[in-house]
């Protein structure tokens, strides 16, 4: 809801130089297998990252990148199989079942069909008030906290509070999912794919919106998407999955400005920009493998341009590259010191804008 | 994603007119024809002027004439009278069945799809072994039993119904529970029962009330042939079925008296499957 | 690769070989609208649209939901999804046929041959009981009696020509032991197997991975340039179309808002629509903005058709006459054409300024 013709801030970029903030989730190792009749698939295999407190991490990747099911994991909406996740530094287990209340309730979730994530039997104001009414809160507390977070997300709560989700677009809707979200007072909101249904100028405001909520309110935010535009509009730090692994893990900003994986590499390069061709940097003209029947290798290998035979047989383990920065790569494309010049690099352009 | 607001102006419904008033008649007819034989049957309670079993001894087995709407039956009662009080004895069956029916197939339904696991395998079972067990054999079994009366016979066939009911339930409720609306219930902690109530009871309770009306019509059609076999409501118990069964011996002499309560029996089984289609397109 | 709208400038110089008529156009839309009945009232989904398409062109089409743009491309192919009444004014003419006045047989008998479609998810364009290689052909077989090995040699040519790894296997494959990518090689397979002289895609990588749009995409435009196709892109996304469409076509709430060369319209869009649209999306490049331009309120009822311009609502620029006239398409420069009171035509220049 910004005016077009407005000048827009720049994230301060000292932000990016001081010390890493508290680690509010930290993910160890996690894995998750499905049973399948054709065989177990490796959704998720030995994924490590940490959510900071107030920041928002991405996790970034396409179909068969396991990052929802990361998601879900975490959530406890599938157990997981094996890994340590630990919340405020104490262990959580993997069913919802055999968490505390509290662990419970401290995430939430954005879905990306808004359509389906709002029962169309009832009211908006009814929806976002659901949060309250499971703590049992008196309906006056309802009633104030449904408007304030429907104002929250920039939605009048005299227009549209009477409304069913029938009544609305899907932007709308996506709002009204966010104010829902928030009003269960959540760590950590879990946001999957919640802009990639949703029609250009709309995810515009979806984005504001999610991006001035967790500045004010300090949420720190698990974004999944395989958008690498709108992971930089959004993002503090990025994880890129590819077939259930991670490739690379860093500060968004210095990670688009020096990739340090292939893959992310060709992320970057896939997306379509007006008025710009689409850089050389590609993947292989093949089918992506089946996670079925991952490569024993680098993950990637198969659609690497610069697979060698080393990444056909040995898998790569993350090493750090710069600070704070990993990559899984035999060959990764900033070496050590070059992941240094790209920070630097990343750091000027903030600084000359 | 964006939703169209499809708002009507007045002009763009003047436009269409045509095509909605054709979409309509059927549905208008159907309603007022309910409503007019709701209100018949209703007021036969009160008005003796439709007493069913009131006999005009002068003149048995009478044609239609004004006196006498549908003529009279081989003892002199009026059918008009009797076909309306049928409707009366047809309505409250069917309320009876679609109570059962619908009562516990829509409890057994949502639980086993929302619950799963062990408690919607037996339920599973339960279901089976009703549809598999001969109806009519039951039927004449509960009626010999407890005596035909207008619990017995809805409550039985209410029964019967029971598991297409459930199943319907648990069909919706197994895609419903995967909607992310559940989910996100789950994620806000809220109880199971909630869950079933708040999120997945209202979107399954219109679906299976659109069924219901199809579980109206089953009663009544089953009604009417359990009364014409004579298993069902006893006279002087008006039925559609008994009063049909009274005309079969008179049917080339005086077929009015078959032949009415036939009509109006089709006619309303017709206009519940109207209106049950039109509520079960609005939910879709 | 640019072609010029300037209908002078069109050379009847494409002649059809098999009809020996010659033909300017692979596809003239001219005024045509379009709106259905449905139980709930009138939609007014699309309102005079005007579109050329010369042989061997590539147009994109771009809109958001609502704009109109796959109800276009199924006008064309003469397919109206939802069984509602269908009211359809104006003309669409292929190789000097009028479309919508054809019968459905003989309507069958051009698509495919002439007009094929790419779907924007394969999954349910093709039958997922029946091998792919029989679906590739289809179009075939119903007018040449081929002989089944004979078939299956043409399906497998075509797999190549999409680029499926060993199509002597995959021919015999099931749609569903296919990927994303490699499912929607399959559906162009199967538009290009009749040779048609127009290609619509609509939506034809919305279903895809972002590493695998691009394929496919580089793929249409190689097969497009082989065989000397017309093509049709349907698409929520104008950045898609940068350095592949000839030509774009903005539509907004069923309407062509502007349109023009695909270059010059990115480099510098007229309607304040397309403006907004190219504003909001978030950059690889740049400073990252806290908050990213957005349109405000939302699009028009469709129910009614549309008094002034369908925007207004919504623009900046909007002025009481906007609201009340409907905006010409008005030439801005060589094939840049703008249905805008405020930025078309002379008053152009002045509006610019403004805006910079």
């Amino acid at each position: 809801m910004t005016n077009a013709q407005d000048p827009t801030p720049v994230i301060n970029a000292d932000d990016k130089g001081q010390a890493r903030s508290e680690a509010l989730l930290e993910v160890r190792d996690l894995n998750v297998v499905f049973r399948t009749r054709s065989g177990p698939l490796s959704a998720v295999s030995g994924v490590d990252f940490t959510l900071a407190k107030g920041k928002t991490l991405a996790l970034v990747g396409e179909s068969g990148s396991g990052k929802s099911t990361i998601a879900k994991a975490i959530l406890g909406l599938i157990p997981q199989k094996e890994g340590n996740v630990t919340l405020n530094s104490e262990p959580l287990p993997a069913k919802r079942e055999q968490r505390s209340r509290a662990q419970n309730s401290v995430m939430q979730m954005v879905f990306q069909d808004p359509v389906s994530s709002l029962n169309p039997r009832r009211r908006l104001s009814d929806i976002v008030a659901e949060p309250a009414a499971i703590r049992g809160l008196p309906k006056v507390d309802r009633v104030e906290i449904a408007e304030r977070m429907l104002r929250a997300v920039g939605l009048d709560p005299q227009q549209y509070g009477r409304r069913t989700p029938r009544q609305i677009s899907g932007g709308q809707a996506q709002r009204v999912a966010i104010a829902r979200a928030l009003a269960a007072e959540p760590e950590i909101l879990v946001a999957d794919e919640p802009v990639s249904g949703l029609d250009v100028s709309v995810q515009a405001t979806v984005l504001n919106v999610l991006g001035k909520l967790s500045r004010e309110s300090g949420v720190s935010m698990l974004f999944i998407s395989h958008d690498m535009a709108v992971v930089r509009a959004i993002s503090d730090d990025i994880a890129v999955l590819y077939l259930g692994r991670v490739c690379e893990t860093g500060p968004t900003e210095e990670v688009i400005a020096a990739p340090a994986h292939p893959y992310t590499a060709a992320l970057m390069a896939a997306v379509p920009q007006a008025g710009r061709e689409m850089s050389d940097f590609g993947v292989k003209d093949v089918e992506p493998p089946s996670p079925l029947s991952p490569p024993p290798g680098c993950a990637f290998s198969t659609r690497c341009p610069l697979a060698t035979e080393r990444c056909v047989q040995e898998r790569p383990v993350p090493v750090t590259v710069g600070v704070n920065r990993t990559v899984a790569c035999h060959y990764p494309l900033v070496a050590a010191g070059q992941a240094a010049a790209g920070q630097v690099a990343a750091k000027q352009v903030s600084e000359d804008v | 994603m964006a939703t169209i607001n499809i708002a009507l102006p007045k002009a763009a419904l003047t436009k269409s007119k045509t095509s909605r008033r054709r979409i309509n008649t059927g549905l208008l007819l159907s309603i007022l024809w309910l409503a007019v034989l709701g209100t018949l049957s209703l007021v036969s309670l009160f008005w003796d002027g439709l007493d069913p079993i009131k006999a005009d001894f002068s003149s048995p087995a009478a044609a239609p004439s004004a006196d006498h709407l549908f003529g009279t039956d081989a003892t002199g009662r009026d059918v008009f009278a009797r076909t309306v009080a049928g409707a009366r004895s047809s309505f409250a069956v069917a309320g009876i069945t679609l109570t059962v029916g619908l009562g516990v197939g829509v409890l057994l339904g949502t639980l086993a799809g929302y619950l799963g696991g062990l408690f919607d395998r037996v339920i599973g079972i339960l279901l089976d072994s009703i549809i598999a067990f001969p109806a009519l054999i039951l039927i004449m079994l509960v009626v010999t039993l407890q005596g035909p009366s207008l619990w017995t016979i809805g409550s039985i066939i209410g029964f019967l119904t029971v598991p297409s009911m459930a199943r319907i339930t648990r069909a919706s409720t197994l895609t419903l529970r995967e909607r992310e609306f559940v989910t996100a219930a789950r994620l806000l902690n809220a109880s199971r029962v909630r869950i079933m109530l708040r999120e997945v009871l209202p979107n399954v309770a219109p679906i299976a009330l659109a069924y219901g009306f199809t579980v109206m019509t089953v009663s009544i059609v089953a009604e009417g042939s359990l009364s014409f076999l004579g298993f069902g409501l006893q006279p002087p118990t008006p039925s559609w079925g008994g009063i049909i069964a009274d005309g079969r011996t008179q049917l080339a002499a005086a077929p009015w008296i078959s032949l009415f309560p036939a009509i109006t029996l089709c006619l309303t089984v017709l206009a519940l499957n109207v209106v049950g289609e039109r509520v079960k397109g609005r939910n879709s | 690769m640019n072609t010029l709208i300037d209908e002078s400038h069109v050379a009847l110089s494409v002649l059809d070989q098999q009809q020996g008529v010659s033909r300017a156009e692979a596809l003239l839309v001219s005024n045509l609208s379009v709106s259905y009945d449905t139980p709930d009232g009138p939609v007014y989904v699309l309102e005079g649209i005007e579109l050329s398409v010369n042989a061997g062109e590539c147009i994109g089409i771009v809109g958001e939901s609502g704009s109109g743009k796959s109800v276009l491309a199924r006008s064309i192919l003469g397919i109206h999804p939802g069984g509602n009444p269908v009211n359809i004014s104006g003309s669409i003419e292929a190789d000097g046929t009028e479309l919508t006045s054809l019968s459905a047989r003989k309507r069958r008998d051009w698509m495919g041959a002439r007009i094929a479609m790419v779907f924007q998810d394969p999954m349910t364009s093709l039958n997922p009981v029946v091998r792919v290689g029989e679906q590739i052909v289809e179009s075939l077989t119903n007018r040449r009696r081929l002989s089944r090995a004979e078939r299956r040699a043409e399906a497998v040519r075509l797999l190549t020509a999409v680029g499926v790894p060993d199509p002597d296997r995959r021919v015999d494959s099931f749609p569903n032991e296919f990927s994303g990518g490699m499912r929607q090689r399959v559906g162009i397979a199967a538009a290009i197997a009749g040779r048609p002289q127009l290609l619509l895609a609509d939506e034809p990588t919305t279903a895809l991975d972002v590493t695998v749009q691009r394929l496919v995409l580089d793929l249409l435009d190689g097969l497009r340039r082989e065989h000397d196709m017309a093509m049709l892109i349907v698409t929520h996304d104008l950045s898609l179309l940068s350095g592949r469409a000839d030509r774009v076509a903005v539509m907004y709430a069923g309407r062509i808002v502007e349109c023009g060369p695909t270059s010059a319209l990115i480099a510098d869009p007229a309607h304040p629509y397309t403006r907004a649209l190219l504003d909001s999306a978030p950059s690889m490049t740049g400073e990252v903005r806290r908050e990213l331009p957005s349109i405000p309120g939302s699009l028009p009822s469709l129910s009614a058709p549309r008094v002034g311009c369908p925007f207004a609502a919504r623009c900046p620029l909007a002025t009481a006459r906007c609201e009340q006239q409907r905006p010409p398409m008005e030439t801005l420069s060589s094939g840049h054409q703008v249905a805008c009171w405020a930025v078309g035509g002379q008053e152009a220049s002045a509006v610019e300024e403004e805006l910079v």
